[in-house]
């Protein structure tokens, strides 16, 4: 198992990095605000605090809480569509080697596929609403989903799983207390890269169809020549996607703490 | 503590032959019986077909010809009245060693107050009361073989299977792990059929070495040791009986490897 170095461990490290962090924060910012109007207008680079400006009246004016509302809910909703389409296919492949082996070229040929070229399909079939956004969603997320579960199901020892079965495990036993859990560190360490991607399919929905979220909102100032709401626009995903990724840490902190253990 | 001939046999194992390729047996004509109660051991060298009459008993195989009688009935399935310790790892890494050791009874839906108190019972039994929150990947090799050990034992089989279980243990906990395996069989008169490669294990340990070699594997010699139920592996080593009998292993040995080359 590997060991991986833990910055908490040592605080004075710690508190370096943070500043660090900042420190990088600060430049950035600096150098932008110098840079825009100056070397480069700011119909092509806004200054952060036109950035920030719209940002607040976003903010005050209630309708950023509704589009970042109207973007989440449907990557949720295909997130977790894909994950238990994920979990019962990968399950039902994993158990039956001849249909996985069927199945293989079809699978890797249509994961291939970029999302966008299937947008069209989906405008078809579930016209340009919410069902859009959690449809494109699902779909960019279910591939790694799948995978994580196939190969997470599949990779579990034969001594193990006869072990489990003559200490007494059923069929059930064995799915559920030996299988799921191997399946879900895999499907714990998919997660990290196919929430933001069904955020990301989210947002292709709406930017190119939608009237409502995040990737409407960067679309229309993008539309209307406002650098300064793109990049605020921008700014809210970057945000977003930084936040899923660690309440996404801490969520699945627990169920692999078998896993750090190995570290004390 | 030898169970009397004319009693009928835990395991009957008769006339098998197993091939994992199409032209080769790797195991033919092989017989033997245990009794209830019996240590024995399989000694052999590698490759020999030792595991393979393991996994027949486990029922995790099914032999090309030949019958295995568990307690009168032939295994056709997974043998679930037997304990099964591998050389592997065979821990749920995701659970905790009180959690693996209690999963058989959980899996045989006893109540969950048994099972805590049975798994109390063993962890102590061996040692392991302090470890008993702990995740497999935060314990030592030879406190994982205890925890393998006790939960091949919280059902109660009447046969425990082990497959070079210490292989992969140094020689001072090896021997400890030797002296603790005799103290549990003594005192639950559980029957054991152990695998090993390792001489002086077999002659420890056993009431009667079944020496098997050749290609494709038979039994070679079999060898009854009468060094009693009470052993004391620190003075065994200088005792003359126990030289004898590590004399004649080391014959049929060598006749088990000679039919190999």
């Amino acid at each position: 198992m590997t060991t991986e170095t833990q910055p908490s461990r040592n605080p004075s490290r710690r508190w370096r990095i943070l500043a660090g962090r900042v420190a990088v924060l600060i430049v950035i910012l600096v150098v932008w605000q110098l840079t825009a109007g100056n070397l480069i207008k700011t119909f092509y680079l806004p200054r952060p605090v036109q950035v920030l400006g719209e940002l607040t009246e976003w903010i005050q004016d209630g309708s950023l809480f509704g589009h970042m509302l109207a973007t989440l809910v449907p990557a949720a909703k295909g997130f977790v569509i894909a994950t238990i389409l994920a979990l019962l296919l990968g399950y039902g492949l994993a158990m039956t080697n001849t249909l996985a082996d069927i199945l293989e070229p079809y699978i890797t040929a249509i994961y291939g596929v970029p999302i966008i070229a299937l947008v069209p399909l989906l405008i078809l079939w579930c016209g340009i609403g919410q069902e859009l956004a959690v449809a494109v969603a699902a779909l960019a997320s279910f591939f790694l989903m799948f995978y994580n579960a196939y190969f997470g199901i599949r990779e579990v020892s034969q001594s193990l799983i006869d072990q489990v079965a003559i200490a007494g495990g059923s069929r059930w036993d064995i799915a559920m207390r030996v299988r799921l859990p191997s399946a879900l560190v895999w499907l714990v360490a998919g997660m990290k890269v196919a929430v933001p991607h069904s955020l990301v399919g989210v947002v292709v929905a709406e930017f190119l169809t939608g009237s409502r979220g995040l990737g409407f909102l960067l679309a229309s100032n993008a539309n209307q020549f406002n650098a300064a709401g793109t990049f605020a626009a921008v700014f809210v995903l970057a945000s977003i996607s930084f936040l899923i990724d660690r309440v996404l840490a801490m969520l699945t902190r627990r169920p692999l703490m078998w896993k750090e253990a190995t570290r004390h | 503590m030898s169970a009397s001939s004319n009693q009928a046999p835990l395991l009957r194992i008769h006339n098998v032959a197993v091939r994992f390729t199409a032209d080769r047996d790797v195991l033919s004509e092989t017989s033997l019986t245990v009794a209830a109660g019996e240590f024995i051991t399989l000694l052999g060298p590698s490759g020999c077909g030792k595991s393979t009459l393991l996994n027949l008993t486990a029922g995790t195989l099914k032999p090309r010809q030949g019958t295995i009688l568990f307690d009168g009935h032939p295994v056709t399935a997974l043998n679930r009245n037997v304990g099964y310790v591998t050389q592997e790892d065979t821990m749920l890494p995701w659970l905790s060693l009180a959690a693996n050791v209690g999963l058989p009874l959980r899996m045989r839906r006893v109540s969950k107050a048994t099972e805590r108190e049975r798994v109390a019972a063993l962890l102590s039994a061996f040692g392991l009361e302090h470890a008993a929150a702990l995740y497999p990947a935060q314990l030592s090799g030879g406190m994982k073989k205890r925890g393998l050990l006790a939960r091949a034992l919280i059902y109660e089989p009447r046969l425990l299977l082990m497959d070079e279980p210490f292989a992969a243990l140094d020689a001072q906990m090896r021997s400890q792990l030797q002296t603790e395996l005799r103290r549990v069989v003594r005192d639950t008169g559980i029957a054991v059929m152990f695998v090993t490669h390792d001489l002086e294990e077999a002659a420890l340990l056993s009431d009667r070495v079944i020496v098997i070699g050749g290609s494709p594997g038979r039994v070679i010699d079999t060898v009854r040791i009468d060094l009693g139920a009470d052993r004391d592996a620190e003075t065994l080593r200088f005792d003359d009986a126990f030289r004898d009998i590590g004399r004649a292993l080391h014959k049929s040995l060598l006749r088990a490897r000679g039919e190999l080359a």
